[in-house]
């Protein structure tokens, strides 16, 4: 009995992980198949989609623009959210709960909204739309997922360790950076990446607020479909999986960070 | 005599603090003596930690001061008053080992690494833990964590050692090792310390000086021998030890015998403060002081005529709650000696006229 929903189980789970890594399956799949249109069934092995994307510098400028602004935005946005969580955790004010909720808020808003808003916020203030006022919006819409991750770390932190840091001679801020930082340092780093991936892939608040000149890859990408659907973008999709995969791994292995499990 | 002269190495003057509106140390002063061990003693909620806390310099207060060694060190941050803290959960840095947590308080005052490394090998002697500098706090059993807690916090040479409920993480027989231990670290590095705890017990064994503590003020503080045998407040009498109040008001007064009328009952007793005729007033006798007697004993022994309600046996004693006329008290006697009373015996409970302490009464 115990052996039938043991098997069981093995097949739910299996079946989970080709729900959620099937769609990946298919791109990579695409992106190496020679027939022209896409998707359609395997040909014949070949790399002349990876070579086509080459031959679009574009496409390049586009990822390193969404790099930069990804890592950039992550960046700002775990320090708001480092302070914030600190802040919101450590002291006992009325509407503490509240003020969580209103920083988190922007979680709730659809993306197209925020990037509408934001659109109209720059026009009106006369702001010239380039990789700074990107950032900024990026900021703003990935600072929740930062906050999120750092807010659970605090969950359970007990302040007494930053108090006995105090009581041995430490200022505050060196009580923060040798205390109380390393200690919630790996929700931090979770923050930062979820926040750093929403950004790379995020097309709506960017799709507003890019010009030819600053467009993201997810920007460009779909800019180029809908013009045509040929399996480069496929090659292109596999691209930015194959860099996920061995930041990932290197984040894993090398620095020793967890970020998965 | 200027102020500077007349304060105590560490003071505290009509110190108030609250919280939104919550007054949790109320025109508290404290004088503390160098060299002492004083213990803050009270039940939970009624301001000692909060007290410590004061001390520490982690909470500002709304009214008052604090001087520590003929400073004024009302308004200086925490890392600036030299004041070693040993916290209940002992929060040892999960980071870092046993040297590091040690180390840190020395490297904030900028010591050389030398100096360092032997300050720390000094204060793990000091609390009997050498060759374990290298471990984790996780790694180290509740007793070590205590142990590495006090090195951390005497590492630094602070000038007020305090500890929060220092043994209450503690099982039972560690607690006891443990209490001498602190007494023999504090004695040996002739540190002033100041101890916060709920438990009487530990409290009357480790402390030279006591003060007890109820609804953020000091009610009474004492030698643990004269608090124990001299309580000067009924919150006291019923805090430390076990015994019997029974509230009445004073009928007569000679020298320091005061008498008592307990529901037509006269309680005479020994009073240390002045009291006033008609004033109500407490006379507590300890529950170990009291006999149970089949007999009314003679007239020079005072006695109440009551009905054993339950009998509780406790190994070298047993303990009988008994209703009287005068209120419910309870009666402990060694187990040799009451074998004989039995749930639902009529008796006499008695004592000796200077077993009973009168105190001021709550009107």
């Amino acid at each position: 009995m115990t052996g039938a929903w043991q098997r069981l189980g093995q097949v739910y789970l299996v079946a989970v992980i080709i729900f959620a890594l099937g769609p990946a399956a298919v791109v990579v799949f695409d992106s190496v198949n020679s027939a022209t249109s896409f998707p359609s069934p395997f040909e014949q092995f070949t790399l002349r989609w990876y070579a086509a994307v080459a031959g679009r510098p574009e496409l390049f400028e586009a990822a390193r623009n969404s790099l930069v602004v990804a890592l950039l935005s992550a960046s700002v946005a775990s320090v708001i959210a480092f302070l914030a969580a600190y802040a919101l955790s450590r002291s006992t004010f009325p509407g503490r709960h509240a003020v969580a909720t209103a920083l988190i808020g922007p979680l709730f808003i659809p993306e197209i909204v925020l990037g509408l808003a934001i659109l109209q916020i720059a026009g009106a203030a006369d702001l010239t739309l380039n990789l700074a006022t990107l950032t900024a919006a990026h900021t703003l819409f990935v600072m929740p997922f930062a906050l999120r991750l750092t807010l659970s770390g605090f969950s359970r932190f007990d302040f007494n360790l930053e108090w006995a840091a105090r009581s041995l001679g430490a200022s505050q801020g060196i009580a923060l950076r040798r205390v109380v930082l390393p200690l919630v340092r790996p929700n931090l780093i979770a923050g930062f990446t979820l926040a750093a991936i929403m950004s790379f892939v995020n097309l709506p608040v960017s799709m507003f607020l890019t010009t030819p000149t600053t467009a993201t890859l997810p920007v460009s990408v779909f800019a180029y479909m809908e013009s045509r659907i040929d399996p480069m973008i496929a090659a292109v999709a596999s691209l930015v999986l194959f860099v996920a995969v061995i930041a990932t791994f290197f984040l894993d292995r090398v620095l020793k960070i967890r970020i998965i499990g | 005599m200027s102020l500077e002269k007349s304060l105590a190495y560490l003071d505290l003057h009509r110190v108030t603090k609250r919280y939104r509106g919550v007054t949790a140390v109320e025109d508290l002063s404290l004088s503390v003596i160098e060299g002492e061990m004083l213990c803050l003693l009270g039940p939970s909620g009624c301001g000692k930690t909060t007290t410590l806390r004061i001390i520490a310099g982690f909470e500002d207060i709304d009214a008052g001061s604090v001087h520590l060694d003929k400073r004024d060190v009302t308004l200086l941050a925490p890392e600036k008053r030299d004041i070693g803290l040993v916290f209940q959960n002992y929060a040892l840095f999960p980071h870092m080992t046993v040297h590091e947590n040690i180390a840190f308080g020395l490297e904030m005052r900028r010591h050389t690494r030398s100096s360092v490394d032997a300050a720390v090998k000094e204060a793990l002697d000091l609390v009997r833990l050498a060759d374990i500098g290298s471990r984790y706090p996780r790694q180290l059993s509740g007793g070590q964590q205590q142990r590495v807690a006090i090195a951390r916090a005497i590492a630094i040479r602070p000038r007020l050692l305090l500890l929060d409920e220092p043994l209450s993480n503690l099982d039972a027989k560690l607690r006891d090792a443990m209490r001498d231990e602190i007494r023999r670290i504090q004695r040996e590095v002739g540190i002033t310390a100041i101890f916060v705890t709920h438990d009487q017990l530990e409290a009357l064994a480790m402390a030279d000086r006591m003060a007890v503590m109820d609804k953020g003020r000091i009610v009474q503080i004492d030698t643990p021998t004269q608090v124990y045998e001299r309580p000067a407040h009924p919150f006291i009498a019923g805090f430390i030890g076990q015994a019997n109040l029974l509230q009445g008001h004073v009928v007569s007064m000679s020298e320091n015998v005061v008498a008592v009328d307990v529901q037509g009952c006269r309680l005479s007793g020994l009073s240390d403060v002045p009291l006033a005729l008609g004033q109500p007033a407490i006379a507590v006798i300890k529950t170990d002081k009291m006999r149970l007697s089949r007999t009314l004993p003679d007239a020079a022994i005072a006695a109440l005529k009551g009905k054993i309600e339950s009998r509780t046996y406790l190994g070298p004693s047993r303990a009988f709650a008994c209703t009287t006329a005068q209120g419910p008290i309870t009666v402990v006697m060694p187990s040799s000696e009451s074998a004989e009373f039995k749930v639902g015996d009529d008796v006499f409970a008695t004592w000796s006229q200077q077993e009973c302490l009168v105190i001021p009464g709550l009107s």
